[in-house]
């Protein structure tokens, strides 16, 4: 996976975190490479428990240690190591260089602070202004997000905005101080349809305005095919396939990318029974040997119970985690 | 804001009266102040005028409308002991008692409050199993065992600080530590609980991933939402303190406050006195805890009135 490494604004290699838990160890990211082209958006598509928000958090160097322990990996922005950044040069990056928009909008933000302190708090931070100045960027930033009536929503306390509005908020923020890279860590999850597909539509919009790099986390295979160029699917803690989002709606190698996609509703196919993967996800703390997958697949052979497989080149731009990956 | 001011003030004047009532009923029904007052050998005759004077040989409704129609002009009669104006009797010792009750109230918040955000912050370190078990202990220890001990150690043994009395730091320390341990303990617990309950809020990894420091995120961002739990439970502590913890220490240490004067009026069955200083108490506890539940408004948008 090295060709892309010169034009990666972020690249993630072997990166490895586990928590100590009173079951064992979880081993929540377990040798993940990721890397992201500036101006870009990638997906980062798995399910619930396969490791993709603690990956996300950890590029921020946020995962709370202890119980977590960044184990092995470097995360590199912009060519630099930020594991080995010192505190103060993290604090600088994230929020400025940095932005992350979290799953939960209704508990993303202080309850006890007003709309407005809490978007000029980045900006006075990292941008140097004050006072009335810095409320007249926020008032901007809420415009930018279509938050109507702005200069009366920025003194209003998160209680008083809906799960959409409060979404369109912390865009806001992460947007206020023109960060190279966003991470939006299921976004959309938690909204309902509507307010869901108005709040792609911003950020698709907002990417055209501002042409933020953008790191999507989502379970959801309908918002990565709507915002992504590329996507990396993660399973069990693992990579499983990097694909630009055409290649992998049409020709998914791997068999569990396959299987999500299958069991996605078709209405052009007519009415049938869904598929499903059969199983459910491993345990974190007792990963299969072998193919982390290989319990749920069908193709499963005696090679992928004991031995892991590596990354396979199966194409321009290409990557896919299995012994198989031609059938 | 205004209105509702006005409504918890007739509410406290709903309280003070009931407060009033039951302690008008309770001593003169199971009260006898002329045994108390007069020696055991007195004379029928003399009891019985002793009662007259006192005006306790009157139909209880008609006592009870007396004390009524004084107490709504603020007058509770003559201390039968001092033979003074009771309410002034009352009021004289308040300052002694805020002195002592405000001191603690300090020292246990200014101890109890950062160790428990320090412990709240690295739960299950030295200094979190240190303060949980501290706490614990403070708690449930009785302040007159504790006020005791203390004057054995500190005043008799090590001759430190004067066993009892007012006037110098010497009288004030150990009451003011006696005092203080258990709104520490419970102050302590609270702040950690609540602490750690609001630094596993997604908004203070929002806080973090905006760059913010660990001071700004933990004692702006955070703190705010946990001081809604503590001011709860210091207004509790501080109206217990007020209302009862004192009477014991006080006792201990011959403080001369109100929590002393109570229990010196309720052996005496001095009447008017025990009203006047229950009066007194009701009116400083409703005052605190309107003032506490006003307070929620600074911490918590959320609350309005």
């Amino acid at each position: 996976m090295s060709d892309r490494k010169d034009s990666a604004i972020l690249s993630v290699r072997g990166l490895k975190v586990h928590f100590d838990t009173s079951q064992g160890v979880v081993r929540a990211v377990d040798g993940v490479d990721l890397h992201v082209k500036t101006g870009e958006t990638m997906a980062v598509l798995g399910e619930s428990g396969s490791g993709k928000s603690v990956m996300a958090l950890a590029i921020m160097r946020l995962v709370p240690i202890p119980p977590g322990r960044i184990v092995a990996g470097e995360v590199h922005f912009e060519g630099r190591n930020v594991f080995q950044m010192g505190a103060n040069e993290v604090r600088r990056l994230r929020g400025s260089t940095i932005a992350m928009i979290f799953q939960e909008p209704m508990s993303s933000l202080n309850p006890a602070f007003t709309v407005g302190e809490q978007i000029t708090e980045a900006i006075v931070l990292h941008q140097g202004i004050k006072g009335k100045e810095a409320l007249d960027k926020a008032i901007e930033m809420l415009k930018l997000v279509k938050i109507p009536s702005p200069e009366k929503r920025v003194h209003e306390y998160p209680h008083q905005l809906s799960g959409g509005m409060k979404q369109r908020v912390m865009i806001a923020m992460a947007l206020s101080c023109r960060p190279k890279l966003l991470i939006a860590d299921e976004p959309t999850a938690s909204l309902d349809v509507t307010i869901q597909a108005q709040i792609l539509e911003l950020m698709k919009e907002l990417r055209r305005q501002v042409g933020t790099t953008t790191l999507l986390i989502t379970h959801s295979l309908g918002v990565a095919a709507e915002m992504a160029d590329r996507a990396t699917v993660m399973y069990a803690g693992q990579v499983v396939e990097v694909a630009p989002i055409r290649d992998l709606f049409h020709d998914a190698r791997h068999p569990y990318t396959k299987g999500l996609l299958k069991s996605v509703v078709n209405m052009k196919e007519g009415t049938r029974r869904l598929d499903v993967i059969p199983g459910a996800p491993p345990n974190p703390t007792r990963l299969p040997e072998g193919c982390r997958f290989h319990p749920r697949c069908a193709k499963a052979d005696k090679r992928c119970c004991t031995e892991e497989p590596n990354y396979v080149s199966v194409g321009e731009g290409r990557w896919v985690r299995c012994w198989y990956p031609e059938t | 804001m205004l209105r509702y001011v006005f409504t918890r003030l007739i509410y406290t004047v709903v309280v003070i009266l009931g407060v009033s009532l039951l302690v008008f009923v309770i001593t003169h029904v199971i009260g006898n102040p002329v045994n108390v007052m007069l020696p055991l050998q007195a004379s029928e005759e003399e009891r019985a005028q002793l009662k007259h004077q006192l005006g306790l040989d009157k139909p209880l409704s008609t006592q009870l409308k007396e004390f009524l129609a004084g107490m709504v002009r603020l007058d509770f009669g003559k201390s039968w002991w001092q033979q003074e104006p009771a309410l002034q009797l009352a009021l004289r010792r308040v300052p002694a008692t805020f002195q002592l009750v405000i001191m603690a109230f300090t020292v246990a918040a200014l101890i109890s409050i950062p160790l428990g955000i320090i412990a709240a912050y690295r739960p299950g370190s030295i200094i979190d199993r240190f303060l949980t078990t501290t706490s614990l202990v403070g708690v449930c220890l009785p302040s007159f065992w504790v006020g005791l001990l203390l004057v054995i150690t500190f005043a008799v043994k090590l001759g430190w600080f004067a066993t009892s009395g007012y006037g110098t730091y010497r009288h004030i320390v150990l009451p003011v530590v006696t005092l203080a341990i258990l709104p520490a303990g419970h102050m302590a617990q609270i702040m950690r609980f609540s602490m750690l309950d609001q630094l596993n809020q997604q908004y203070v990894t929002t806080a973090r991933a905006k760059g913010l420091d660990e001071a700004t995120v933990v004692f702006k961002h955070a703190l705010k939402n946990a001081a809604t739990a503590v001011l709860t439970m210091g207004g509790m502590d501080l109206g217990r303190m007020l209302a009862g913890e004192t009477a014991a220490v006080e006792m201990v240490y011959a403080w001369p406050g109100f929590g002393s004067l109570i229990l010196e009026t309720i052996a005496r069955q001095d009447f008017p006195l025990l009203q006047a200083s229950v009066f007194v108490v009701a009116v400083i506890i409703c005052l605190i805890n309107l003032a506490v539940d006003l307070s929620y408004g600074l911490f918590d948008p959320r609350i309005r009135y």
